[in-house]
């Protein structure tokens, strides 16, 4: 019983442990990425879109919404497989957590934009025509009125991506960069250890419960 | 209901034809010998079948894409013999479906596990601290780390549990830093780190050089593969003529030049 004590806190503390770090380094770091990106490239998407009126470009907007399906419509094992050259020129290496993060934030750039797209479209078209009729440039209006009235929902779309990509995470493993999913995977399910296996789905659980909840406080402080 | 019936109907004689049509290629009451093999092991069947041809027997080789497809055929009278299935994956084989296959001696080739590096060109070279990157399954985790301890770069403990894990390390001789992959990554990784650990097919995928190994794990020589068959078959005529033709220095040098030490003969 003792050795089996010994053998669970070994498991934790060398394995485990360093691997809640790891999923929590990705993705916070795709994520926080994503979203710099994922704005500019919303703003982008509502400028030339159809639904708002700013500027209207159907053909440059169809070029962004085809890029966006593209990149959405990979899986996202696929996506670190396919653009590992790429992560090697950019990040250096094709091996560990840095290398994982890039592909992360590309798959997770389209998702963002997307959903900010939609938060932004919701925003009430009359504050759109107010704008205008002070004469504030399209940048203007997206950045000042229509974002601001925005926030809430975008806050509850970037908790939504947040949760998806701290599951993707734990495909990360395949190139090194460790993970619960990893462990999960080849110390649990691999290794017929069901305990490791439902414990560390156990602990992905409980972060994504953590997301959630903050997701929701902060939803709630806004509105 | 109608419909569906008829769906069943059809797919009924659909399957009818094609089992039919496999059993006329496979189960002929002529001495027909098939050989079995996966893609990798094709072109040694392939030899062997135009031996066994020259040497006026009927031959023929199948084909196949699943792991233990091959032996099943084989267990199941369909197949004569084949050439894929490592000798401890046989012996387990028979013991999991009450089979007598048998791998003939000798054996051909066996599947090379070595450290490969494409910066150093030998084992001493690596540094202190070197990065090494080894496949995150446990079977081959299990290898890699006793493959290691063989070599005196590490220390392994008690084996606590089915398979040795990096919690077994007890001490860390070398301090190597290690990253686990998807074992079909890791020789993809060579030229990031100071060595990988891989199978040599692996390796020759990734495009590097197989036959260019720091040193190979004594122990992948267990994993031998050889005319895999009945064991009543044994002793058929045309046995000899495959094991002696194996054996030859033409197959031998055929071998070398057609897998380039991807795989290792025996």
């Amino acid at each position: 019983m003792t050795e089996n004590f010994e053998l669970w806190a070994d498991y934790t503390e060398k394995i485990i442990i360093p691997s809640i770090g790891a999923t929590l380094r990705m993705t916070f770091f795709s994520m926080f990425f994503a979203c710099i990106f994922g704005i500019i490239l919303a703003i982008f998407l509502v400028l030339y879109g159809p639904h708002c009126n700013l500027n209207p470009k159907p053909k440059t907007y169809k070029v962004l919404d085809f890029f966006v399906n593209m990149i959405r419509s990979f899986p996202i094992i696929i996506l670190i497989v396919a653009i590992s050259p790429l992560t090697k020129i950019l990040v250096g290496t094709t091996l560990g957590e840095k290398a994982a993060i890039f592909p992360l934030t590309i798959a997770a750039i389209p998702f963002i934009a997307r959903v900010i797209e939609n938060a932004l479209n919701e925003v009430d078209k009359q504050l759109i025509e107010v704008g205008k009729s002070f004469g504030a440039s399209n940048l203007q209006i997206i950045m000042l009125y229509m974002i601001k009235e925005a926030v809430p929902a975008i806050t509850a779309g970037i908790t939504l991506c947040s949760i998806n990509f701290l599951t993707a995470t734990t495909l990360a493993g395949a190139v090194g960069a460790g993970g619960l999913g990893a462990v999960a995977l080849n110390y649990g399910y691999q290794s017929f250890n069901n305990f490791i296996l439902y414990f560390t789905v156990l602990i992905i659980l409980v972060l994504v419960e953590i997301l959630q909840i903050s997701g929701n406080l902060v939803y709630k402080k806004l509105k | 209901m109608k419909k569906f019936l008829l769906f069943l109907a059809v797919t009924a004689i659909l399957l009818t034809g094609c089992g039919d049509k496999e059993k006329s290629t496979v189960t002929v009451t002529s001495p027909k010998i098939t050989l079995g093999s996966m893609i990798t092991t094709e072109p040694i069947v392939k030899k062997i079948k135009e031996k066994l041809v020259a040497s006026g027997f009927n031959a023929e080789t199948v084909l196949f894409d699943a792991n233990n497809a091959a032996a099943i055929a084989c267990k199941d009278g369909d197949l004569t013999a084949f050439v894929h299935n490592h000798k401890p994956w046989i012996d387990t084989f028979n013991k999991e479906k009450s089979a007598n296959l048998t791998v003939v001696e000798p054996f051909i080739f066996y599947y090379r596990f070595a450290i490969y590096s494409a910066k150093h060109t030998s084992l001493d070279a690596l540094p202190d601290g070197a990065t090494i990157v080894v496949p995150n399954d446990p079977t081959n985790l299990d290898m890699s780390l006793r493959f290691l301890s063989s070599l005196g770069f590490l220390k392994l403990g008690e084996k606590r549990e089915n398979f040795y894990t990096m919690l077994d390390i007890k001490e860390n001789i070398k301090n190597i830093k290690f990253f686990e992959t998807d074992v079909a990554t890791v020789a993809r990784n060579m030229s990031e780190v100071d060595a990988v650990i891989s199978s040599a097919i692996r390796v020759k995928q990734a495009g590097f050089d197989p036959a260019k190994f720091l040193v190979e794990d004594t122990t992948s020589k267990t994993f031998a593969v050889g005319l895999s068959l009945k064991m009543d078959s044994v002793k058929d005529a045309w046995v000899k003529v495959a094991n002696d033709y194996v054996q030859s220095n033409e197959f031998k040098t055929w071998f070398a030049d057609e897998y380039k030490g991807a795989l290792a003969l025996y």
